[in-house]
């Protein structure tokens, strides 16, 4: 019977898990002094065999991107922490360097940023499961008309606003379902037709920039950066228009409209029962708070548990819509913020600072270049993956040249850019007096702990230069999240891959994937 | 890519036949199996079952010799292991008793009548394709291309 042979179909899954599991181990196997990195330890080169492994698998993808992430905290356990099989225990004297507290390493699974994610996902579980998506969207449609290219800005905004809560995928399932049967009654010949059906993935994937909770990528930029979410929307949001309006005006030029006008049917009578109140109360309220911490003093991350406290108290979110929490991205998330904190607390970070010369290379040709890596990558992989690996490397490497530029007695602000580049990190004195007052705070998590100590005896402001210094500090946190997410009107994502169900009904939609930006 | 089947119950060759040309627009990335019984039916689970693979949908007769198609999909309905997999009956023959029996008892996804419709038959098969790929958690990407639009939306707007 031919069932049994095509169960032996060869599958390229098992080549690219050899080199995934044959690379990293030769790095744990060879003798220390073959890594060219002054002043490396045993444990340290642990580490970059799991980071090594980590990038292969994250890469070539043999497995889903969400079990390296776990694979790499497991790894952890077992090569480097204090619980770790007996024999890695001990090593040569001077030159082992320090193991790691197991305890550190579990704890990334629920640190600030997964709990500020796990509040984002019941804000958006509980707004889809009452309606809350389809209605807001048919009340916010209404201004927009029937000019077919108001429309499709009228589609763009509301996308974007939704994906800045909703996943990128989800926010362009449920636009498309608004969109789908209009689309059925254009005329396929109608070039406008591709421009619809684009314009809400990108959208999506734009809006997704929007807010920390925006999508994965955000939180890998959000254990580097330390922002609160007010301060990010406060650059990301002006940035997502402008890039929204761009593309809404590319779009209406390669794919002009036909159509004279277009009526979009939002299925569903709102609801108003208590419930539906109590999500909508809850989501303002949630959105509110996150704004105004500056008023209030709770972090972003206290503030997340608000909807998680309030829908399972009120019962709006029951134990089998718990069920529905996407725990991959979560976990994917983890794996990153736990690979981050290995290479600091061990020290390879330092140590690969200062084995690399960068002097040659100015912030601007970085930000440039780290750009470009990132666009090429996302095209292929995960974006999350991919803002995990580049920020890894990228903080390092920001971290050296702001190094230089102290050495070269450059003015704070040029310094406290580069603060933003590497993500503040800075225990040297230098970078903590420009620092400015953020940085008293302390909200960042996945450092170490013992840095947040001496945050608060870091001048908490430079009233003179406080005004430039914000400033300054909005307009490079700019430029350092659009080089990391360039990526995101790429096609190759998600989003537009959910759109390729169109693919048979508009047969100009391939070209399109390849022509757009 | 998982691999997952089609399973095409039908006691005469030629209709069966009829039938797989009918879903051969899902054969490049469904693969499907052909059976002439019910017993051959059960071998070929059991194999798929074995192997890890995945039953996604089986599209039955009813009147068969050896033993009748609803019966068949009852067992089905009650075995734990094929819980995601969606039934389509397929015939002309069924009594009154026989489809309450197939609605109450084996939860069929799909009735369709003999003579079938060809676009009809494939539009049922790529809505169950898809829910099935979705309650499975399979990563629906690589199969896009064979997905029902509205089902996928659907499903997808949850988180």
């Amino acid at each position: 019977m031919d069932f049994k042979k095509r169960l032996r179909q060869p599958s390229s899954k098992q080549l690219k898990a050899a080199v995934a599991i044959l690379v990293p181990l030769f790095i744990l196997l060879i003798p220390l002094h073959w890594i060219p990195i002054a002043g490396l330890t045993v444990v340290e080169q642990r580490v970059i065999a799991i980071f090594f492994a980590a990038a292969l698998l994250w890469v070539l993808e043999p497995i889903p991107i969400y079990a390296t992430s776990i694979l790499v905290i497991f790894l952890e356990l077992l090569l480097i922490s204090d619980t770790a099989l007996l024999p890695f225990r001990e090593g040569p004297p001077g030159s082992f360097g320090e193991l790691m507290h197991y305890k550190d390493i579990m704890a990334t699974l629920a640190s600030p940023i997964i709990l500020l994610f796990l509040g984002g996902f019941f804000l958006a579980i509980a707004a889809t499961k009452y309606g809350l998506d389809v209605q807001l969207a048919a009340v916010l449609l209404r201004p927009f008309g029937a000019n077919p290219s108001t429309v499709m800005l009228g589609l763009m905004s509301i996308t974007a606003l939704f994906s800045m809560f909703m996943s990128n995928t989800a926010a362009t399932a449920m636009m498309l379902s608004i969109l789908s049967p209009i689309l059925r009654e254009v005329d396929r010949q109608d070039r406008g037709r591709a421009a619809l059906v684009l314009a809400i993935p990108f959208a999506a994937n734009l809006g997704g920039l929007g807010t920390p909770i925006g999508s994965p990528p955000n939180a890998i930029g959000l254990n580097y950066i330390d922002l609160s979410f007010g301060q990010w929307m406060m650059f990301a949001v002006p940035f997502v228009a402008v890039i929204l309006l761009v593309s809404w005006l590319v779009l209406r030029r390669l794919f002009p409209f036909e159509m004279k006008e277009i009526r979009l049917k939002v299925p569903g009578k709102p609801r108003s029962n208590f419930k539906t109140r109590a999500v909508y109360i809850t989501f303002g309220a949630t959105i509110l708070l996150w704004l105004t911490d500056v008023l209030h003093g709770i972090n972003s991350y206290t503030i997340a548990l608000v909807p998680v406290a309030v829908f399972l108290v009120l019962n709006i979110i029951n134990k089998e819509d718990l069920k529905q929490i996407s725990w991959e991205v979560l976990w994917l998330v983890s794996g990153g913020i736990a690979l981050g904190l290995a290479m600091e607390r061990t020290g390879l970070a330092e140590h690969l600072v200062h084995s690399i010369d960068f002097s040659g290379l100015t912030p601007a040709f970085m930000v440039l270049l780290v750009g470009v890596v990132a666009l090429v990558m996302a095209n292929f992989m995960s974006h999350t993956a991919t803002a995990n690996l580049l920020l890894l490397l990228y903080r390092h490497w920001a971290y050296r040249c702001r190094a230089w530029l102290n050495g070269r007695q450059r003015r704070h602000c040029v310094n406290d850019y580069l603060c933003l580049l590497s993500g503040d990190v800075a225990p040297d004195k230098h970078a903590a007096e420009c620092a400015g007052p953020r940085y008293g705070r302390g909200q960042g998590a996945g450092y170490d702990q013992s840095r947040g100590a001496d945050r608060g005896d870091r001048p908490r402001t430079l009233l003179p230069d406080a005004v430039g210094n914000e400033s300054i500090r909005i307009f490079c946190a700019y430029l350092r999240i659009t080089s990391d997410y360039w990526t995101l009107s790429v096609p190759g994502a998600q989003p537009y891959r959910v759109c390729e169900t169109w693919e048979g009904s508009f047969p100009k939609c391939p070209v399109v994937w390849h022509n757009l930006p | 890519m998982e691999k997952i089947f089609l399973l095409c119950i039908e006691d005469q060759r030629e209709v069966l036949n009829a039938v797989v040309e009918d879903l051969a627009i899902f054969e490049e990335a469904f693969p499907i199996e052909e059976c002439e019984s019910v017993a051959e039916a059960i071998t070929v689970i059991e194999d798929i079952y074995d192997a890890g693979l995945h039953l996604a949908v089986v599209i039955s007769d009813h009147v068969m010799p050896d033993k009748n198609g609803i019966d068949f999909l009852v067992e089905l309905h009650q075995d734990e292991r094929f819980r995601n997999t969606k039934k389509l009956l397929l015939t002309g023959l069924a009594t009154h008793a026989d489809t309450i029996n197939a609605i109450n008892n084996a939860a069929v996804d799909r009735y369709i009548a003999k003579p079938w419709d060809k676009e009809k038959l494939q539009g049922y098969v790529r809505k169950l394709l898809t829910e099935y790929i979705l309650e499975s958690g399979i990563d629906y990407q690589p199969y896009l291309k064979w997905m029902d639009q509205e089902t996928l939306y659907q499903k997808l707007r949850k988180y």
